[in-house]
């Protein structure tokens, strides 16, 4: 019970301390902006849908979410499953229609990948190209 | 600036990059909002790492949870089966303070003044915004009454949550005398995890077949037919569990002769030497007592595109308390709980929240020490039913495996690195 409230206090006081710091934000900014330029020339613009783009793309952020009981937080694996994060958008893809192809009913990603629409697949493939891949 | 501090920004500079750049408003509705989320287990301890994931780490969110430490229903009926021990599955909430600034209050929850917007605890109220109820299930023993005092519970074991009651099934199991029964309760769905009664049968199975060979298992359900896996169970059964596991469909409990240790069903009276009593099941009780229940009174009605209570504003259910036609899984707890981020957050940024959200399901039963099966599918909400619904393509294992005891090793460690990491 202490030690949980003393820790409860640290972790606050760290709060207040790094949203006081105006420079560790432009830093935060600057960082953002960098993978977002980043990401305008690569395959997420070329998979990217038109005119939603503009929107964030709440379902798909929950439905990749999803799979993070057995890939792991933001597609990173901590165990044998492989990590999604940074996977290249055609390699998603291309294993995301074997298996929706595949006449192993029993799999368990043949059963996912047919309970999902082209799109979504499309989608979830360059959102985890876009992730940062396990370093 | 700290080193972990740093990585959180970088992190939350990627999420926000790639999806949902937080304007400021935004951010500074969020860093104002206070969120209390009751209950740490799949649900609520995933719901508040990710409030604070997706909010950028702006959204302050207060966990509230008696214990000191998460111990996992999925994968603690291999402790039964003596191919795990209970601190392998034992793991601590520390990271979701240090690393992700949860506010951790180990504390009980009393009561919810929804007038007022707070809970009441053992150490005095929290006000909130949004409270979370993720509670999980409470036990109904009004068919069994006398398996509901405190020496009942520990004679005849409930073990449907994991911790003591665990051990203490374990511990009932070695001890059993030789050809003795070891006798199981299901109850009539819905209940927690429904192919747990039938993996648990296996696991005590399989610990008699090498301690204890003229022991049985005894199943008594109160439903007309395996609930869940059930070909797969069936097969497994016949061929490694054959003479060992007496499965008895349509066996609801009515007696118990707390003495003895003797039950009654409609169809007969049973002698059991260890009695593992499952009970029927309802919401979690703090929210049946903050009347969240529906019209039966046992589960919870939400809106499947926020998880907010049809009943209470500003309150939102998580998990096994939900009233959903889902089964009542951990993945699913998880899936939930970022649905219910998802639109909390959108709501403070001012923005709609997904339609039609979509999430999966998988999981994994173990039949030994060395082999798992499963069953995976994808829901999706559906708005004229205003329901959570099958998609196509769900299924079950062809038949149980060593590579799919790899697989539900692996979806134990990411779930809880999900939720506590």
């Amino acid at each position: 019970m202490g030690k949980d409230k003393i820790m409860t206090e640290k972790a606050q006081t760290k709060q207040t301390v790094s949203e006081k710091a105006g420079a560790e934000r432009t830093l935060a900014l600057w960082l953002r902006l960098c993978v977002l330029a980043g990401m305008m020339g690569g395959s997420y613009q070329a998979l990217a849908q038109p005119a939603q783009s503009a929107q964030p793309d709440l379902h798909i952020r929950v439905l990749a979410a999803s799979c993070a009981a057995c890939h792991g937080t933001n597609g990173v694996s901590v165990s044998t499953t492989p990590s999604l994060a940074g996977m290249p958008a055609q390699d998603f893809l291309t294993r995301m229609t074997q298996f929706r192809d595949s006449k192993k009913t029993g799999d368990v990603m043949t059963q996912h990948a047919k309970g999902l629409t082209a799109d979504e697949i499309r989608k979830l493939a360059s959102y985890f190209a876009s992730l940062p891949p396990p370093g | 600036m700290k080193r972990r501090e740093f990585i959180n920004t970088l992190g939350a500079a990627w999420l926000g990059a790639t999806v949902w750049p937080l304007s400021t408003g935004a951010a500074r509705n969020l860093a104002r909002a206070r969120v209390v989320v009751v209950g740490a287990g799949f649900g609520g301890a995933t719901v508040a790492k990710y409030l604070r994931m997706w909010s950028d780490y702006h959204l302050p969110v207060t966990l509230i949870e008696p214990n000191a430490q998460f111990v996992s229903c999925p994968t603690s009926n291999l402790v039964l089966g003596g191919s795990m021990p209970l601190s392998a599955i034992t793991l601590p909430y520390e990271a979701l303070v240090s690393r992700h600034g949860v506010t951790l209050r180990r504390d009980t929850v009393q009561a919810v003044d929804l007038q007022k917007k707070q809970v009441r605890t053992a150490t005095g109220p929290v006000p909130y915004d949004y409270l979370v109820m993720a509670t999980g299930i409470s036990f109904d023993y009004a068919k069994v009454p006398m398996a509901q005092t405190d020496a009942a519970r520990v004679r005849f074991p409930h073990a449907w949550k994991a911790g003591e009651q665990t051990a203490n099934l374990a511990r009932q199991l070695q001890h059993m005398r030789k050809g003795g029964v070891f006798a199981i309760t299901v109850p009539e769905l819905p209940y927690r995890c429904p192919p747990g009664p039938y993996e648990r049968a296996c696991q005590v199975a399989w610990y008699l077949k090498q301690h204890n060979p003229t022991g049985k298992v005894l199943v008594l359900d109160a439903n007309p037919g395996i609930t869940s896996k059930r070909p797969l169970f069936e097969r497994n059964w016949a061929e490694h569990y054959a003479g060992l596991i007496d499965y008895q469909p349509g066996s609801v409990l009515s007696d118990i002769d707390t003495k003895t240790g003797t039950v009654k069903t409609v169809f007969g009276t049973w002698k059991t030497d260890v009695l593992n009593v499952i009970p029927p099941q309802a919401a979690g009780q703090l929210a049946r007592d903050t009347g969240l229940a529906n019209s039966e009174g046992r589960w919870c009605d939400v809106d499947f595109v926020t998880y907010e209570s049809r009943n209470a504003p500003d309150v939102h259910l998580l998990g096994d308390s939900v009233d959903s036609g889902l089964p009542k899984s951990a993945h699913i707890a998880n899936s939930q709980a970022k649905v219910c981020a998802s639109g909390i957050i959108a709501r403070l940024a001012d923005r709609q929240p997904d339609p039609l959200p979509v999430f999966a399901n998988t999981c994994y039963s173990y039949v030994d020490d060395n082999e798992a099966m499963h069953v995976a599918n994808v829901y999706r909400f559906d708005p004229v039913k205003k329901d959570m619904v099958s998609a196509e393509g769900g299924g079950l294992s062809d038949k149980p495996s060593q590579q799919e005891a790899v697989d539900a090793r692996a979806w134990a460690k990411n779930i809880w690195h999900d939720m506590l990491g």
